[in-house]
């Protein structure tokens, strides 16, 4: 079998803030194979953001840093690739989509002169050759009229063109690998919907892989062929999407799974998981899941699940599944 | 764009009559009368000189009527004479308001040539010992009264050191490079203030949008760090920067007495300012009037272009 | 009671219990301990903090700290360096520096003071009344206040000065003329400020939502809107004195502050001019006050604007 795309061998991000340190990726390790759809899904301040802009190496150091850990992009570890080789990674071969478009795309640049700038850096190509780039990519996004809409700023659009202005920006000079974080939370639910199929149908285009970060089950299931859950800087559970849905092994994604409101049971309650996440900076001791677990164990509050394979391809982070 | 522009006109308009209706009530609000001043310095007849001198100053209209004529004459630039030098006060002004305009234009632009580039620093490199000095600096140029640091340049370069003259003005249209050397003093007590609150302007706009997240976006395409700063960020940085620093100059337009003061500058601030002592009240008048416009009109403009700069307001 | 308990099943049902609803005394205690604890975070605001309590300290105990009476003259110690008599030696009618400084900065403190409370008294209820109810009063509002901004630099100041002057105002009766025009032209800053924050929390929901509840106008208006426009507030009032203080100080350095004997930072300063080739420390102490004193105004404003800002934290 071909190497993945990606893998991430227990990547760690530390951040050294004011208030204290914090450890918002902890030993997170999974791949993406060619061509795969992989979803990240967690909470908010689960560290999936982070973990991605790790992967892109954006993270300011200070207050950031990688203490240890591997991040394998097509067969090389970029943490020791230096500036100058990042940056010709950047674009060329990864991309980015982020969540709020209006405030990822810089205001006062057209949209045409930030997508051929993007162009002329990683491809090198003339002006005019670029100008007809963005059009074709303006097009192949769906944005109506694209010739006319140029020289239009940012927020002379709506919300889902922006969106996939942005795409069109990501995907203009050809990666082979896109993450999207949260493309479509900022979005009205009708649209959502648009841009996840035209995101989901490049993708599939190009033979790129994705890493689609989000806290919706819902559109995971949609998009997404594995998909790994988060929760308070650990993966917790990994598996392909069928077996996270039919087979859940971990009490936080059976928490998810259940408070998803579902049209074919009989329940009036909505069961959402009680209690909220804990504070990052003073983590609870053992798994950071026991104080909201129903099946809290002894062990929980003492030591860190690790990540175990609990059936072929399917891995979970919890004592429940340990054996002897 | 132009409907905004000629609203904002519009608006100019009351604030413009509220200006004048103040600065003709200060002189109304002031004990006596302007035929009083002027006869307390003639002898002779009094009697009949303050009859005459009633009539040709209108004082014996009621006050509506005097500030609609006065406002009338202002208008046309007809402000009357001095009651010091007995020349037309619109030539007065004339002469003295372009060397503060000189003073004060080539203060900003050398504040702005230091402090735009070491905010821009100090906030890419935060925290760093450029940072540092940028933060005290600026702190200190914004807490050292202007006046004192003009004394102390003055002690400095011309009384210890004797490289520039203490005080003192010649026009650059009629000698270019003689002209400078009385200009470095005066503009310098003016830049050091400026670029203080510029470089702190300059720094904590460009933090502001260093944070945003269209510079990931930008790093995320593979461009350079440099222009990552340089084209995305300052760009957007520089537009609340330019607009205050526009309004900045448009306030150091009366700003300036007390360093023209000091300098010796023939500038209108002095030119108010010595009317002040010498109760020459037309001049007050007149001159406020007239720096409250520009300032106004500048404000105005500064406003615009903001506008024009700024595209997300530029269509609203 | 833990978030666990809240959301514990009663009767079957998901009981909320909501937390009980602040009160505007525990709100305001909250306040001051939590700005206590915040003060502390940033090390600008300390500084500025110890530098002004040191300041408002030296104002307060003047009478007692002085050692010499600020307006006696003693010509035959004219000039003299500093001394164990004269802490910061004497200017150049033989008066002790040091006293005139601390009297000095007294009347400097209070004006700013005073000045920059009225501006406050004056620009936030008109920022706020223009802004909630918009329509003409906005708009003659925002004129007026256009117009105050129309003067620049210390013209507005010279105007005042000029007719109290002209109507032989002197000692307390200038000063007065004096913190009525600092507070007029401070007026519009904070006006403004009130306002915008007026028009963005009109906005919001909660003002929909308690007008939906039914609450009237101006409770809304107090109650919602104003704990939210403090804390710029208090940024621009404490820069603002350290504004004030270096306009009087220009005012009086112009000779239109209140005259001599009274002391007085500008006017000592100005007076020192004429001594600087030979006295230099004449001329650096009043200035030194005022840098001083506009510093820890500064520091302190500047801390404040750190800690009530979030930004991204980091050490």
């Amino acid at each position: 079998m071909a190497e993945p795309v990606l893998e991430l061998d227990d990547l760690t991000v530390n951040f050294r803030l004011r208030a204290g340190d914090l450890t918002a990726v902890n030993g997170v390790s999974f791949a993406i194979e060619r061509g795969q759809t992989f979803g990240l899904v967690g909470e908010s301040g689960s560290g999936k953001s982070v973990t991605a802009k790790a992967i892109m190496r954006l993270i300011p150091d200070p207050p950031g840093e990688i203490p240890r850990g591997r991040i394998v992009f097509e067969g090389e570890n970029i943490l020791d690739k230096n500036d100058a080789e990042m940056r010709a990674m950047r674009g060329r071969r990864m991309a980015m989509v982020f969540q709020e478009p209006m405030s990822a795309l810089n205001p006062v640049y057209t949209v045409h002169s930030q997508i051929a700038d993007a162009l002329r850096t990683n491809l090198g190509i003339s002006k005019q050759e670029a100008r007809e780039r963005v059009i074709e990519l303006l097009t192949l996004v769906g944005i109506p009229s694209p010739h006319k809409r140029l020289d239009s700023y940012v927020h002379e659009f709506s919300g889902g063109m922006r969106q996939r202005v942005m795409l069109a920006m990501a995907l203009s000079c050809n990666p082979v690998f896109l993450i999207a974080d949260e493309p479509t939370t900022a979005l009205d639910v009708t649209i959502q919907a648009t841009i996840l199929e035209l995101i989901t149908r490049m993708i599939h285009e190009r033979g790129m892989s994705l890493l689609f970060i989000t806290h919706n089950l819902g559109v995971v299931a949609h998009a997404c062929d594995k998909i790994g859950v988060m929760y308070a800087s650990h993966i917790v559970e990994l598996a392909d999407k069928r077996e996270i849905f039919a087979n859940p092994q971990h009490p936080y994604t059976v928490g998810l799974l259940n408070s998803i409101p579902r049209l074919d049971t009989q329940s009036k309650y909505l069961t959402p998981i009680t209690g909220s996440v804990c504070n990052m900076l003073r983590p609870p001791a053992g798994c950071k899941f026991n104080p909201r677990c129903s099946h809290a164990m002894d062990i929980c509050r003492r030591e860190v699940p690790k990540l175990k394979e609990i059936a072929p391809g399917h891995y979970a982070a919890c004592h429940l599944h340990d054996k002897g | 764009m132009l409907a905004y522009t000629l609203r904002r006109i519009a608006q100019l308009i009351p604030v413009l009559l509220i200006l004048s209706m103040a600065v003709y009530g200060f002189v109304e609000a002031l004990p006596g009368s302007i035929v009083d001043t002027l006869v307390g310095t003639e002898g002779g007849d009094i009697e009949e000189a303050r009859a005459i001198l009633t009539k040709e100053y209108g004082l014996d209209r009621p006050v509506h009527e005097r500030y609609v004529l006065w406002l009338g004459r202002a208008l046309q630039f007809d402000f009357g004479n001095s009651l010091v030098t007995r020349r037309p006060i619109s030539l007065e002004l004339l002469s003295r308001i372009p060397a503060t305009v000189y003073l004060a234009t080539v203060g900003i632009l050398l504040s702005m040539l230091i402090a735009i580039p070491l905010g821009t620093f100090a906030a890419v490199r935060r925290n760093s010992a450029v940072d540092y000095t940028a933060q005290v600096t600026s702190l200190a140029g914004i807490s050292i009264p202007e006046f004192w640091f003009a004394i102390l340049c003055v002690l400095l370069f011309s009384l210890y050191l004797g490289w520039l003259p203490s005080s003192g003005y010649v026009s650059p249209f009629e000698d270019f490079w003689g002209s400078l050397q009385f200009l470095i003093l005066p503009a310098a007590a003016i830049g050091f203030r400026q670029a203080a609150f510029t470089t702190r302007l300059t720094r904590s706009s460009m933090l502001d949008e260093l944070s945003k997240e269209y510079v990931d976006t930008a790093r995320s395409l593979g461009h350079s760090e440099r222009k990552v700063v340089f084209k995305y960020t300052l760009r957007n940085a520089m537009i609340p920067t330019l607009t205050i620093s526009g309004l900045q100059l448009a306030n150091l337009l009366g700003g300036t007495v007390v360093l023209e003061t000091i300098f010796g500058w023939p500038g209108i601030g002095r030119a108010i300012f010595e009317a002040i002592l010498q109760r020459d009240y037309p001049l007050i008048q007149a001159g406020v009037l007239v720096l409250g416009c520009i300032v106004v009109t500048m404000n105005l403009l500064v406003d615009l272009t903001y506008r024009l700069l700024n595209p997300r307001v530029k269509f609203a | 009671m833990s978030e666990l308990e809240a959301n514990k099943l009663v009767d079957g049902n998901l009981a909320w219990r909501a937390p009980p609803a602040p009160t505007l005394g525990s709100r305001i205690a909250k306040a001051f301990s939590n700005a206590w604890y915040e003060l502390r975070k940033s090390r600008t605001a300390s500084i500025g903090a110890v530098m002004l309590v040191l300041l408002f300290g030296a104002c307060i105990a003047t009478p007692w700290i002085a050692t010499h009476d600020p307006v006696k003259q003693n010509y035959r110690a004219r000039l003299a360096p500093p001394s164990e008599k004269h802490l910061l030696g004497t200017d150049r009618l033989g008066r002790d520096i040091y006293s005139r400084l601390l009297y000095g900065g007294r009347r400097l403190v209070t004006i700013a003071l005073v000045a920059v409370g009225l501006s406050l008294l004056i620009g936030v209820p008109f920022g706020v009344l223009t802004g909630y109810f918009g329509g003409l009063a906005d708009t003659i509002g925002m004129r007026i206040v256009d117009g105050l901004l129309a003067f620049p630099g210390l013209l507005l100041y010279l105007l005042f000065v000029t007719v109290a002057q002209a109507w032989k105002f002197e000692g307390f009766m200038l000063d007065v003329v004096l913190v009525g025009a600092l507070a007029l032209a401070g007026m519009p800053e904070k006006a403004r400020l009130a306002r915008g924050s007026v028009l963005a929390e009109k906005q919001k929901e909660y003002v929909e939502a308690s007008r939906a509840v039914g609450e009237s106008s101006t409770r809304i208006a107090l109650s919602q809107i104003l704990p939210n426009i403090v804390s710029p507030l208090i940024v621009t009032a404490t820069v603002r004195f350290g504004f004030v203080i270096l306009i009087v100080a220009a005012l009086s350095f112009l000779g239109l502050g209140t005259p001599p004997p009274t002391p007085d930072w500008g006017s000592d300063l100005s007076a020192a001019r004429d001594y600087m080739e030979t006295h230099p420390l004449i001329a650096a102490f009043p200035g030194l006050a005022i840098c001083y004193t506009v510093l820890a105004f500064n520091l302190f404003g500047d801390g404040l604007r750190d800690i009530l800002d979030p930004r991204i934290a980091e050490r």
